[in-house]
C-alpha cells in the first residue's frame, strides 16, 4: 500500500471517531519532527515540547489535511512553523552558569566538559555559537524563504514535497530556497566580518 | 522515506529565473554552513513521548472534516446546512490568510444558495398568490350578467370557488391560470371543450377569454383533469347547476 493511501485510512478511521489510531501516525512521525524542531531549537526537551505541541495541532486541523502528500510532510510544516516561532520568541543569548548545572544534560557545554575529558572547551563554545547564529540567521530570513529553507535543511523534505505543501510550482520553490540561501550568505558574511 | 540528503547545485535547476553561475557558488556554501551548523541529531527521544502526545489529545474534541461543507457532509440536516452557509460567507469575507481560490469557491456556494432559495421563493410566491385568486383581481370576464354561480358561491369575487372546482386549493400553477381554457374541469362537468371555469365562475362565456392576467383561479389544475380539451366555445360553457349531479334528480 502507498504512504500516502496509509496515511488517509489512519486519518479516515480518526476523523470517524477512532482517536487511538492517532498513535500510529505519532509512532512514526515522531522522531522526523522531533529531529527537525531540534535542529531549529538547539534543545533536545524544548523540542519535544513542540513536537508535542505539532501533534496536538495536526490533530486537531486533520480534518483539512487533503492527502495531496505524505502525513509526515504536513505535519513537519506544522513542526517547523511551530519550531521557528519559539526560536523567535525565547532569547537570542543563553548565559551557561560553570557552576550550574552538572545533571549530565547533554544540552550543557559545561557539563559535557565535565563528563567528557577529551573534548576541547573552545570548540565546543565556538560550535554552539555558530549554531546558534546560524538557527536565528534562518529564523531572521522573510517568508516565503524561510519556510523553504526550513523545510528543506531542517525538516529534509524534499523540493517536490515542500512544491505541493506550499502550493508553489517547483520552479518558485527553487527559486525561493536558491534566494534565502543567498541571504543567509549574506547573513553568514556579515557575521564573520 | 530518505530525506533528499545533501544540498547539490543542481537543486537550482529548473529555477524560475536564471541563476549566474557565481550566485550557484554563493548559495552552495551558504547550504554546506547550515548544514555543518546543525546540531547532533539526538539519538533518542523520551520514551513516554508518545503517550504524553496521547494524552494530550485524548482531551481534544474528535476532529471533523474541514471546509464550509465539511459538517454538513459529515452530518446532512438543516443545522448543519445552515451552518455550513454561514460558515461559507465568513470564508468568503475573510481577506485575511484566504486563497482567492478557496474564497471563490465559499462566495460561489452563498450565491448559488441565495439563487435557489429567491428562485424557490418567488415560484411559491407567485404559486399562492395564483391559489389566491390575487392576479385576477379586477378580472377581467366577469360578465355580470352571465354569471352563473354554480352552486356554491356565486359571488363574482368568489374566484375561486373551492367547492366546484376539483381541487381548487391544490394549484398554484400560474401558468395554468392565464390558460383558462385548460383548466380543471371539475369532474362533474362534462363539458370538455368548456369553460375554463370549473363552475363556479363565473362567466363561462366571459370567461372563455383567456386573458393571462384572468386567473380565475380555478387554476387548480387537478392534474388529473387537466384536460387542455379546451375551452371550446365559451359559450357552451356548461352552467355548474348543469351539470349533472347525483343528488340532482331530475325530478
Amino acid at each position: 500500500m502507498e504512504p500516502h493511501a496509509d496515511d488517509a485510512a489512519v486519518v479516515e478511521a480518526i476523523l470517524a471517531g477512532d482517536a487511538d489510531a492517532f498513535r500510529t501516525l505519532v509512532d512514526r512521525e515522531a522522531a522526523a519532527v522531533i529531529r527537525a524542531c531540534h535542529r531549529i531549537l538547539g534543545d533536545l526537551g524544548e523540542a519535544e515540547d513542540v513536537a508535542q505541541e505539532a501533534f496536538v495541532t495536526a490533530y486537531r486541523s486533520l480534518g483539512s489535511w487533503r492527502a495531496e502528500g505524505p502525513f509526515g510532510a504536513w505535519l513537519s510544516r506544522i513542526a517547523v512553523r511551530l519550531a521557528i516561532r519559539q526560536a523567535t520568541r525565547r532569547r537570542t543569548v543563553a548565559w551557561v552558569s560553570p557552576g550550574a548545572g552538572g545533571d549530565g544534560s547533554s544540552d550543557d557545554p559545561v557539563a559535557r566538559l565535565r563528563s567528557d575529558g577529551s573534548a576541547d572547551p573552545e570548540g565546543l563554545m565556538l560550535r554552539g555559537e555558530r549554531q546558534l547564529a546560524v538557527r536565528n540567521a534562518v529564523a531572521a530570513l522573510d517568508e516565503p524563504y524561510r519556510e523553504v529553507v526550513a523545510l528543506r535543511f531542517f525538516a529534509e523534505r524534499s523540493l517536490d514535497e515542500i512544491a505541493t505543501l506550499t502550493g508553489r510550482p517547483l520552479g518558485t520553490v527553487k527559486t525561493h530556497l536558491h534566494r534565502g540561501l543567498i541571504r543567509l550568505r549574506g547573513q553568514f558574511a556579515e557575521g564573520e566580518s | 522515506m530518505t530525506g533528499p540528503g545533501s544540498y547539490r547545485p543542481s537543486e537550482a535547476d529548473g529555477a524560475d529565473t536564471t541563476i549566474p553561475d557565481s550566485e550557484l557558488a554563493q548559495a552552495y556554501a551558504a547550504a554546506r554552513l547550515l548544514e555543518r551548523a546543525m546540531p547532533a541529531d539526538p539519538m533518542t527521544r523520551s520514551g513516554d513521548f508518545v503517550d504524553r502526545v496521547m494524552a494530550a489529545v485524548a482531551a481534544e474534541p474528535t476532529p471533523r472534516a474541514a471546509g464550509f461543507l465539511g459538517a454538513f457532509t459529515a452530518n446532512p440536516g438543516p443545522v448543519t446546512f445552515l451552518a455550513s452557509i454561514r460558515s461559507a460567507w465568513r470564508t468568503a469575507a475573510d481577506a485575511a490568510g484566504r486563497p482567492v481560490r478557496i474564497r471563490a469557491t465559499a462566495m460561489a456556494y452563498v450565491l448559488a444558495v441565495l439563487v435557489a432559495a429567491v428562485s424557490l421563493t418567488g415560484v411559491a410566491a407567485i404559486g399562492t398568490a395564483g391559489a389566491l385568486g390575487w392576479f385576477q383581481r379586477d378580472g377581467s370576464p366577469e360578465p355580470s350578467g352571465l354569471v352563473t354561480s354554480p352552486v356554491p358561491s356565486s359571488s363574482p369575487s368568489d374566484q375561486v370557488t373551492p367547492s366546484g372546482s376539483p381541487e381548487p386549493s391544490e394549484s398554484a400553477e400560474p401558468s395554468e391560470s392565464a390558460e383558462p381554457s385548460e383548466s380543471s374541469e371539475p369532474p362533474g362537468s362534462s363539458e370538455p371543450g368548456d369553460t375554463p371555469g370549473p363552475t363556479s365562475s363565473r362567466a363561462p362565456g366571459a370567461t372563455s377569454s383567456p386573458e393571462p392576467s384572468d386567473d380565475h383561479g380555478e387554476s387548480p389544475s387537478p392534474s388529473s383533469s387537466d384536460d387542455s380539451g379546451g375551452s371550446g366555445s365559451p359559450s357552451n360553457t356548461p352552467r355548474p347547476s348543469d351539470t349533472p349531479k347525483p343528488s340532482e334528480t331530475p325530478h
